[in-house]
């Protein structure tokens, strides 16, 4: 379970970079930074958390390392709209996923994997936070915004099953 | 058809006045196709990181640590053999079935064995505080290798059986699992934290050098076996070669990217394209 939250966490840090590799001079610049720098907090939470309970990270490393710039960068190409899109899709998946996970600790023993559901539950908070500003930010205006969303939805549910196991 | 040799059997176990400790494990091993010890059941089924949890013991690996013990003298005259662990169990008193605690015979005895000196491992690593101590990460696998090797140096005469047993299809699984603790403690003791594709890649090298570290000792003639620690060193040593290649290649990446950079710089220079740029703007 912590593996796949680790490596969702390294994926959204890869996707932000490769946002800010192409709008680093736009207005969203700053925005794109923000929600970058927590991401960032997010990662480390969870690296701390692998190490204590000494989880195996999740072999597909460097594939989510170029997979997560590429889509990043990709969308931010499509303009700042279709980045903030992306980002939509990205954080609205995770929140779920988080949500299926809170829900899971819960019913197993909520004392013991208290200090699990606490980070997990500041992530998903600040992940929700994340979604909401995308949409502020015209997500919905972006060019073929249910087609790309639907898409990323997809691949984000792939790549959690198979960060799960692999 | 068992079954109508359990009655007697709890007899049997009445009079040695071990009914539960016997029965039960004869039972489950008669039985059932599951593992039997909590402690198997803790390695397979729960999440890597309990492996400190599972050090705790129950009823049952008592009584099979006490079998355990009590067979180890005997490897040398009996091999890694059921009939060892028969003897084991009659020396301290048990009756000589309940070797079937070893669900498998001889592979559960080296099985047991791996097992148990994985747990003296994390045991002397923590009371050494190796974690801690100043020396860099591949001197700690190096020493917690060694520690390691020299415990199946009382056992070398028998050790190419072990082997052979750990070899078979049915147990590899469970001996890659073995190794793979291993390398996992042994990495972790050592001070290694990280959380990508070298976790992977320092595992699979120190799980590497303990297999050659264990066929170099078993078929090693010098004395104290000098020739395979030596030898351990020299892999050692390459390993750490390695690491400052490696470092060595990102810092020389930069020196390329700024060679690129500048031939670049270069051609727009002779192609006149600079100038260009610079007067259009």
């Amino acid at each position: 379970m912590l593996r796949v939250d680790h490596a969702g966490e390294f994926g959204a840090n890869r996707i932000y970079a490769g946002q800010m590799a192409v709008l680093g001079r736009s207005k969203s610049a700053a925005l794109i930074q923000h929600m970058w720098d927590q991401e960032k907090e997010h990662k480390k939470i969870f690296d701390d958390l692998m190490v204590k309970h000494r989880v195996r990270p999740t072999a597909l490393m460097p594939f989510w390392h170029i997979a997560g710039f590429l889509l990043g960068a990709g969308s931010a190409v499509l303009g700042e709209k279709s980045a903030m899109a992306c980002t939509v899709a990205v954080e609205a998946s995770i929140v779920e996923h988080y949500n299926d996970q809170l829900r899971k600790l819960a019913n197993e023993n909520p004392e013991k994997h208290a200090e699990i559901m606490a980070a997990i539950k500041k992530c998903r908070d600040e992940e929700q936070e994340h979604h909401d500003t995308g949409m502020d930010k015209g997500a919905e205006q972006a060019p073929l915004y249910k087609a790309m969303t639907a898409a990323i939805k997809v691949g984000c549910k792939a790549a959690i099953a198979l960060s799960t196991k692999v | 058809m068992l079954a109508r040799y359990l009655p007697l059997l709890q007899c049997y176990g009445n009079i040695m006045g071990r009914t539960t400790i016997i029965a039960r494990p004869l039972l489950a091993s008669n039985f059932s196709t599951n593992r039997t010890t909590s402690q198997d059941a803790n390695a397979s089924a729960q999440s890597e990181g309990r492996r400190e949890e599972q050090d705790s013991s129950s009823k049952e690996d008592d009584v099979k640590f006490k079998i355990f013990n009590a067979a180890l003298p005997l490897v040398h005259q009996l091999g890694w053999t059921k009939e060892c662990l028969e003897a084991g169990a009659e020396s301290i008193g048990l009756s000589k079935s309940s070797h079937g605690i070893f669900e498998h015979g001889g592979t559960s005895f080296v099985h047991f064995f791996h097992r148990n000196c994985n747990k003296e491992l994390r045991k002397i690593a923590k009371d050494e505080q190796i974690e801690s101590a100043k020396s860099d990460e591949l001197t700690k696998v190096h020493q917690l290798l060694e520690q390691r090797l020299q415990m199946i140096l009382p056992y070398l005469p028998q050790w190419p059986q072990a082997m052979a047993l750990m070899a078979r299809p049915h147990s590899s699984l469970d001996s890659y699992k073995l190794l793979y603790e291993l390398a996992d403690d042994i990495c972790f003791f050592a001070g290694d934290r990280s959380l990508n594709a070298t976790w992977y890649t320092k595992r699979a090298a120190v799980a590497g050098l303990y297999i050659t570290g264990e066929l170099s000792l078993v078929q090693d003639k010098s004395a104290n076996c000098d020739e395979s620690w030596r030898m351990l060193a020299r892999r050692i040593d390459d390993l750490r070669k390695v690491e400052e290649f490696g470092g060595s290649c990102s810092r020389q990446q930069e020196i390329l990217k700024d060679i690129a950079q500048s031939s670049l710089t270069l051609i727009r220079n002779l192609t006149g394209m600079q100038s260009y740029q610079r007067n259009s703007r």
